[in-house]
């Protein structure tokens, strides 16, 4: 039960990003999914005795809750990026698109055969979800702020696949993800920098002027 | 022959040799000059392994299969496979490899001492690793095995190529290179996957066993696939063009061990997919073979008699060989369809052993070419000559390559040649006209080339080691080739010798892939033919003697030389008076009164005008005075000629894939927004692909 609640928190998180108009709420919301996907890593290394698994969910805890989001809003405040987002497509199709991405992965996902047989594997569509949403959101919105966002929101999808395939089995992929979702929160920072620098603005349409 | 160890264990002592060459050759810095010869010590080390694990495979029936795992376990993907097996195919292959690698090893370790100046080291160590891929292409079990151990080998290679990098000409040839390797891969991969997809397994082995039960178009399309890939890596015309750009680019050593070895791995390659896996097709496949390989014959030839760089000649000397080997594979695939296994054996004994053949003389002549090149520092002919007196040693090996290539007996090439001659008039005894036509003129194409190779042979070592020297770099070279060098191609000397001398010895090597290949071995010869002949199985007459006797001529031969020279020695009553030579009463003759290559090739140019399409540029330098062009002060003369396949064949094509490109470019937007919107499009597109067309995997 908690489970599924932990799951439709990440869900909703997902999807409610696609709507949310605020740069600090997106954040938050980053946050709030990766709590959720760390309580369904100790919930699932409770119920399959994955004691591993916990110390995935502890990283989760200690990188994408805390330290991560703390990076997120230093870089929004630094840069005096402003609050509201600025997306290519309408809230409302950013919503519908949203539970395509929902509809699509439930019914690709679901009826895979192999799967019957991993007991978690019930949460695999709602990480396909994630990721899509997460790709559909670097795709849409404006800002390079807002990207990273989104491939952040990718990466925890990625987390979740991982849990739901191989119940922390796979420790030292997800110890990899981690070390690369931290790169990645370094980097963005770095190039956001610099590029305001370069551009005197955050806006990713600035790129194109680069086309070679 | 009784062996104290395992094969495995012989593997594993080869590979660990071959790998202390790659890190011995990448310690220390680039240009050490004393690790370059320690990698070349494990070189040759780890290729004399591979031979004796060839020998234990082809004479002593050994035979080891390894597995090994693949990350994910079993449960991956059955594709990624990866399995080590060895056969006789295999040995025969891992022999050429070990014997001619290894006396190309031995050669390395003064060639690139001498003759090499830029990072000598960074050259031994991607050498020793060439040599471990080849062997591990060579002894591949499973599609993706050889796949990797292919595509490494390619890589490899091409950094080999482009060792000299410095040099515009060197990074063009190493892209044509890389350009056709991909090219070729592709259609390798074409094949194997629809080989893999037909018989529901990646092991060559079970492959074999399965294949026969593919549709016929599914077969002639692995046949096409298989014969354009290997074809390339082999340089069969039209897919040929890399090679003559890449073999005079990369050392000499490294062009040695392609054109001596690598190039026969894509005969290696149609062994393995067309005789072992497809086995016996329908007839045109080997009409198929028989016309690309008689084609690849005579445009090599020719091509060769019109260049002037001596690598290049040798380069389009490769391509006529590699012809004449696909004609014998594609007369044994013709008498495979016909039913007629005792002549595909033969044919095939004949492609096999000049594959053989061609990497002993090959490597032979490279490395000749080599240190000529390194010692004059060019390798324009017409700069060369009279380099005889200062190299006796290299002028000697080069000039038995030079017999042997041009198929001269006591050498290896005229037995091969000969044995493909007599599978050629062995056709006559099928009955069927068509057959019995174009083998008459697969039989004139052999001839035509070999008479035009000899041509060619006798222009290239004439004019570089003969006469007097050409240019002043020719003149200064002082010392033959350091020992070591000298020391390999001896070796490989002798090999042609022996070859040449006791064939039967040496067909024992071959015989288990004749049997596993067209299900007939060799003819029962007795112990002592390999002094009387060779064997000629003609239908009808499965013992029908032999026609020539290599050794009874060997003998004769030899008496008459001992005793020509004893006459002379006993006949010569008064010394020999030494006069100075005649010179048509002009001053001492020079260089420039001597017969140049250009020269010597133009009776063959205006023969085959129609080929080469000679462009020539006479300019006259005129001295003045009252009758013009009676006082000339010099002539210079200069032909080109034209490559119509790649002018008209491969610009074209490559013309074609930029404007596509530039059409697709219109993709690039720039905007980071399109391309993420690409990437979701993709996803989506994959996951309804996997959700309505089923799904990949267990």
């Amino acid at each position: 039960m908690a489970l599924e609640l932990c799951a439709a928190v990440v869900l909703l998180a997902a999807w409610l990003s696609l709507v949310h108009r605020r740069l600090e709420a997106q954040i938050y919301l980053y946050a709030t999914q990766s709590a959720a996907i760390a309580g369904i890593a100790f919930l699932v290394s409770i119920l399959y005795a994955t004691p591993l698994l916990a110390v995935t969910g502890g990283l989760i805890v200690g990188l994408n809750v805390v330290v991560i989001p703390w990076l997120l809003r230093r870089i929004l405040r630094d840069l005096r990026i402003p609050p509201e987002i600025n997306m290519l497509v309408s809230v409302r199709m950013s919503a519908l698109a949203g539970l395509g991405c929902l509809l699509l992965s439930v019914a690709v996902i679901g009826p895979l055969t192999p799967l019957a047989e991993i007991p978690a594997a019930g949460l695999l569509p709602i990480a396909v979800t994630v990721v899509l949403i997460g790709l559909f959101t670097t795709a849409t919105r404006r800002k390079a702020f807002s990207q990273v966002l989104g491939i952040l929101g990718m990466e925890n999808g990625v987390f979740l696949a991982g849990i739901a395939l191989t119940y922390g089995l796979g420790l030292l992929l997800e110890l990899g993800i981690a070390a690369n979702l931290f790169v990645l929160a370094i980097v963005s920072r770095l190039f956001l920098h610099r590029m305001k620098d370069t551009f005197d603005t955050v806006d990713a349409d600035v790129l194109r002027s680069l086309e070679g | 022959m009784i062996y104290p160890t395992a094969p495995e264990a012989l593997l594993e002592a080869m590979l660990a040799a071959m790998l202390s060459g790659v890190i011995t050759g990448l310690l220390g810095r680039a240009d050490s000059r004393r690790m370059a010869r320690v990698s070349f010590a494990f070189s040759v080390l780890g290729c004399a392994l591979m031979a004796a694990l060839a020998l234990g495979i082809l004479l002593d029936g050994m035979s080891f299969s390894l597995a090994a795992g693949v990350p994910g376990g079993t449960s991956a993907s059955p594709l990624l496979a990866v399995s080590f097996s060895s056969d006789p195919l295999s040995g025969l292959f891992l022999f050429l490899l070990g014997f001619v690698g290894g006396a190309i090893s031995v050669a390395s370790l003064g060639y690139v001492d001498r003759y090499v100046h830029e990072r000598p080291a960074t050259l031994a160590s991607f050498f020793a690793l060439f040599l471990a891929t080849m062997a591990l292409v060579v002894l591949a079990g499973t599609v993706f095995a050889f796949l990797l151990a292919w595509e490494a080998m390619t890589l490899v290679s091409y950094f080999l190529v482009v060792h000299e990098h410095s040099a515009w000409e060197v990074r063009r040839a190493g892209l044509t290179y890389l350009v056709m390797s991909h090219a070729a891969a592709a259609a390798i991969l074409v094949s194997m996957i629809l080989l893999s997809i037909g018989t529901g397994t990646t092991s060559f082995a079970q492959m074999a066993t399965l294949a026969g039960g593919l549709s016929p178009l599914v077969r002639d399309c692995v046949f096409l696939a298989a014969v354009i890939g290997f074809g390339t890596k082999a340089g069969l015309v039209p897919f040929h063009i890399w090679l003559p750009e890449a073999h005079p680019s990369a050392p000499s050593n490294v062009s040695a061990l392609m054109s001596g070895v690598m190039i026969k791995i894509g005969v290696f390659g149609v062994l393995r997919i067309v005789f072992q896996v497809l086995g016996v097709g329908p007839d045109w496949w080997g009409f198929l073979l028989l016309a690309l390989g008689g084609l690849s014959a005579i445009v090599g030839v020719l091509n060769a008699i019109a260049q002037h760089d001596l690598k290049r000649l040798l380069a389009f000397h490769s391509v006529e060989n590699i012809g004449i080997i696909f004609m014998g594979l594609g007369a044994a695939l013709v008498f495979l369809s016909l039913g007629s296994s005792v002549l595909a054996a033969l044919a095939l004994l004949a492609a096999v052993l000049h594959t053989l053949n061609h990497g002993l003389f090959k490597a032979l002549l490279f490395l000749g070419a080599g240190a000529v090149v390194g010692a004059t520092g060019t390798r324009d002919m017409e700069k060369m000559g009279g380099v005889v007196r200062a190299m006796p040693g290299v002028a000697l090996g080069f000039l038995v390559g030079a017999m042997a290539i041009s198929a001269l007996p006591p050498f290896n090439g005229f037995v091969s040649e000969w044995l493909l001659f007599q599978a050629f008039f062995g056709a006559f005894a099928t009955g069927s006209l068509s057959t019995e036509i174009a083998f008459t003129v697969a039989a004139a194409t052999l001839a035509l080339a070999s008479g035009l190779a000899a041509y060619c042979f006798v222009k290239a070592f004439g004019v570089t080691f003969l006469a007097r020297p050409r240019s002043s770099a020719a003149a200064e070279v002082s010392e033959d080739a350091p020992g070591s060098m000298r020391g390999g191609m001896a070796l490989l000397a002798g090999a042609c010798l022996a070859i040449g001398v006791v064939p039967s010895l040496f067909l024992g090597l071959f015989e288990g892939t004749l049997r596993e290949l067209t299900g007939a071995g060799l003819p029962s010869y007795s112990p002592w033919a390999w002094l009387s002949s060779l064997p000629r199985p003609a239908p009808g007459s499965p013992d029908a003697g032999g026609t020539i006797a290599f050794g009874i001529v060997a003998v004769l031969l030899a008496v008459g030389i001992v005793a020509a020279w004893g006459f002379r020695r006993i006949g010569a009553k008064a010394p020999a008076e030494s006069v100075p030579m005649w010179d048509c009463g002009m001053d001492a003759p020079s260089a420039r009164m001597e017969y140049t290559a250009s020269g010597y090739a133009q009776p063959m140019l205006r023969v085959f005008s129609a080929f080469y399409r000679p462009q020539q540029h006479s300019a006259l330098t005129e001295l003045g005075g009252a009758r013009p062009g009676v006082l000339a002060k010099t002539q210079e003369f200069e032909t080109e000629v034209e490559y119509p396949l790649v002018e008209r064949g491969y610009n074209p094509l490559a013309d074609g894939f930029f404007s596509l490109a530039r059409r697709v470019g219109r993709l690039q937007s720039g905007g980071i927004h399109a391309y993420l919107a690409y990437m979701i499009l993709t996803l989506v597109v994959l996951l309804i692909a996997v959700r309505f067309f089923g799904g990949v995997g267990p």
